[in-house]
């Protein structure tokens, strides 16, 4: 979605984030520098407390940086208002977080029309987009169930539907397997690799796990809110 | 328009998901309109029958006297019968009913005893259209015309006497001389009246032979007579000075202060509760209303992350309340029409009714839905509903989803 040809889909330059609690005060990350390309299929890990969420809140624009900038698309993020930062979600970002994906009161084929229903697309499309959308994650049968009548993996495969049914420039995924056993998160993780090699969507998540480590394509070290590695696994 | 559906739909299915919380809330909302507009009714039927039981009190909505009459309700106080232009006016439009009295002091005595009474000539067809004769049960006869020397009593005046229907009894009062006026009458007749005071103190007579017995020919103590309205009375009450200008001319408020005292009371009375139902009310509310957001902080923040922005979240969460303001307000409504068709019979006091005799009030109550009371109960219902379900909506939109997901 107009991103230049060698415009990264995000890029973020001395990206600082604190927190102040009262009197304690925790640099979550410190000066950070990174560019992503466009169709990566990248993985942040690192230690619990290393800034893996902070960093993807940051990009997603669900929070705002302390210091430095974020480009998403070649757009600068940082100082953006709520409103703007909620427009700018809703156009280029996706998200997948660890559970509690999904509207409980909407259906599978809802949630995945929701974004769109945001966004103004016309009914008609946006049925007929969600459904197409359904039935290649695997779930073409389930479109009128409630997110509690899923399971794990099945509401994560929704969540993954609805973040890529708008055409965003990049999905951003928090821990998006920890809630599955081993056989469910690898099905998930082909899903994902699948539609980022198909529609060459742009993933970003984080990981503690090994094996999600072993789909990405590029890994991303952190520690104490720094970059401690970062690896290109030749594609 | 689109989105506006849709916000719709998710705040239609979040307050049928949450049931339990949903129905408290509505029940709030419903309780706060049935007990507002049924004590407003309660307490208006209660000052109505007070009104109405006071002006039945042989009182009326206006009386005309001679003056001093009020101070000391004696002979010495007479109007002429009514005639020319005073009567021109009382049976006009503007009167419905009217009718003139002989009321004096006097004691009553039977073989066995004696007590202070209130003797009244009257012309009984009228007074059976105005006063509470009307309403009373009668038993042997009522007193045929104004010249019927028959004497009627209370039940409760003749247990006290020892007497009863056929037997003769002494009233004794002062005439228009100055001196005693003395004569035996027999009882043809027995009411029982709502009033148990009334019963003990009234007893009646045609008005010719109490004129005669007191030699007061052609004149009378009072006149009475209903208006209209109630509350209208000024415009008449001068016409009636303008036709008879030496009289003394006074309304029910003026002759029964305390039932106007009683009705003043009353609506302190009901302003202390609307007080305390519509403060119960919106902690309830603010308090529901509050959960709905806390609850689902999660979801909020989910749905912000998605691209909702701020103001879309405050109008779900109002369009939340006001399903539930909407839905409550229509059961209140229903439930009270229920309970006004339940009570139209009227609510008898029973044992109570000693208390509220002393209170000059009925054994039944009519519940009385007035206009006012009903739009005034449903609009600060209704607004402080409103008011309540603003501070958790924006809340709800201050919320932001990085926090949100942090403390959810
Ligand atoms: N809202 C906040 N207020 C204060 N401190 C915070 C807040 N959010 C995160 N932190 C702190 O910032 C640091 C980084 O947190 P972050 O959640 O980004 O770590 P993480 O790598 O995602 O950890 P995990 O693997 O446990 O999810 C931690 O020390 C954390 O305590
Ligand atoms: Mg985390």
């Amino acid at each position: 979605m107009g991103t230049g040809h060698n415009e990264a889909a995000v890029a973020v330059e001395r990206l600082s984030k604190v927190f102040q609690d009262g009197d304690v005060r925790v640099q979550a990350l410190k000066e950070i520098t990174l560019a992503i390309a466009p169709a990566s299929f990248a993985s942040i890990c690192g230690p619990s407390g290393s800034g893996k969420t902070t960093l993807l809140n940051l990009i997603g624009g669900l929070d705002q940086p302390t210091t430095g900038s974020i480009r998403i698309g070649g757009r600068a993020i940082e100082g953006l208002g709520q409103r703007e930062l909620a427009e700018m979600r809703l156009r280029h970002v996706g998200f997948i977080f660890q559970a509690y994906n999904l509207i409980p009161v909407l259906s599978a084929l809802e949630n995945v029309a929701f974004v769109m229903e945001l966004q103004g697309v016309g009914l008609r499309e946006r049925v007929e987009r969600a459904q197409a959308m359904l039935r290649d994650v695997g779930l073409e049968g389930m479109a009128k169930r409630r997110p509690g009548e899923l399971s794990g993996g099945q509401q994560q495969r929704v969540a993954v539907a609805r973040a890529i049914v708008s055409e965003p420039d990049i999905v951003l995924a928090d821990e998006p397997t920890a809630n599955l056993d081993s056989r469910t998160a690898e099905s998930l993780l082909e899903l994902m690799q699948r539609m980022n090699e198909e529609r060459q969507v742009t993933f970003i998540f984080s990981t503690h796990d090994d094996l999600v480590m072993r789909y990405a394509r590029r890994l991303i070290r952190l520690h104490d809110g720094e970059v401690e590695t970062d690896e290109e696994k030749g594609s | 328009m689109i989105r506006s559906l849709m916000l719709f739909r998710l705040a239609r299915r979040s307050v049928w998901r949450n049931k339990r919380r949903s129905l408290l809330t509505l029940s709030a909302i419903a309780a706060g309109i049935l007990s507002a507009v049924m004590l407003g009714a309660l307490a208006r039927g209660l000052s109505d029958t007070a009104i109405r039981a006071a002006i039945r009190n042989l009182t009326g909505h206006v009386q005309l006297h001679a003056p001093g009459y009020l101070d000391d309700p004696s002979i010495e106080y007479r109007l002429p019968e009514v005639s020319g232009s005073l009567q021109r006016v009382l049976d006009s439009e503007a009167v419905s009913s009217w009718t003139q009295r002989v009321r004096v002091p006097a004691v009553l005595r039977s073989e066995r005893e004696a007590t202070g009474v209130t003797l009244l000539g009257v012309s009984p067809a009228k007074e059976l259209d105005l006063s509470m004769l009307g309403d009373a049960a009668i038993l042997g006869r009522m007193v045929r015309d104004e010249n019927d020397d028959g004497l009627l009593l209370g039940v409760k005046l003749a247990e006290l006497l020892q007497t009863e229907i056929g037997k003769r009894v002494v009233v004794l009062s002062q005439g228009a001389d100055g001196g005693v006026a003395e004569r035996g009458f027999r009882v043809v007749g027995l009411f029982d009246a709502e009033l148990e005071s009334a019963e003990r103190q009234f007893i009646f007579t045609g008005r010719v032979p109490a004129q005669e017995l007191l030699g007061i020919k052609g004149e009378v103590s009072e006149v009475v007579l209903l208006g209209q309205d109630r509350d209208a009375l000024e415009e008449l009450q001068r016409t009636l000075q303008r036709a008879a200008p030496r009289a003394q001319i006074d309304d029910w408020k003026t002759l029964e202060p305390f039932a106007v005292a009683l009705v003043k009371v009353q609506s302190g009375f009901l302003f202390i509760w609307y007080g305390i139902v519509i403060v119960t009310i919106s902690f309830g509310l603010v308090n529901t209303l509050f959960m709905a957001v806390f609850e689902r902080t999660r979801e909020l923040a989910l749905l912000q992350a998605l691209g909702m922005v701020p103001h879309q979240i405050v109008l779900q969460i109002l369009i939340e309340s006001a399903v539930l303001l909407v839905g409550g307000v229509l059961l209140g409504n229903i439930l009270t029409y229920v309970c006004l068709v339940w009570l139209s019979e009227g609510i008898d006091l029973g044992s109570f009714a000693e208390g509220t005799q002393m209170l000059g009030v009925g054994r039944v109550i009519y519940p009385k839905l007035q206009w006012v009371d009903w739009s005034i109960a449903n609009s600060l219902i209704v607004g402080l509903s409103l008011f309540a379900s603003v501070f958790p909506a924006w809340h709800a939109g201050r919320l932001r989803p990085a926090e949100a997901f942090a403390t959810a």
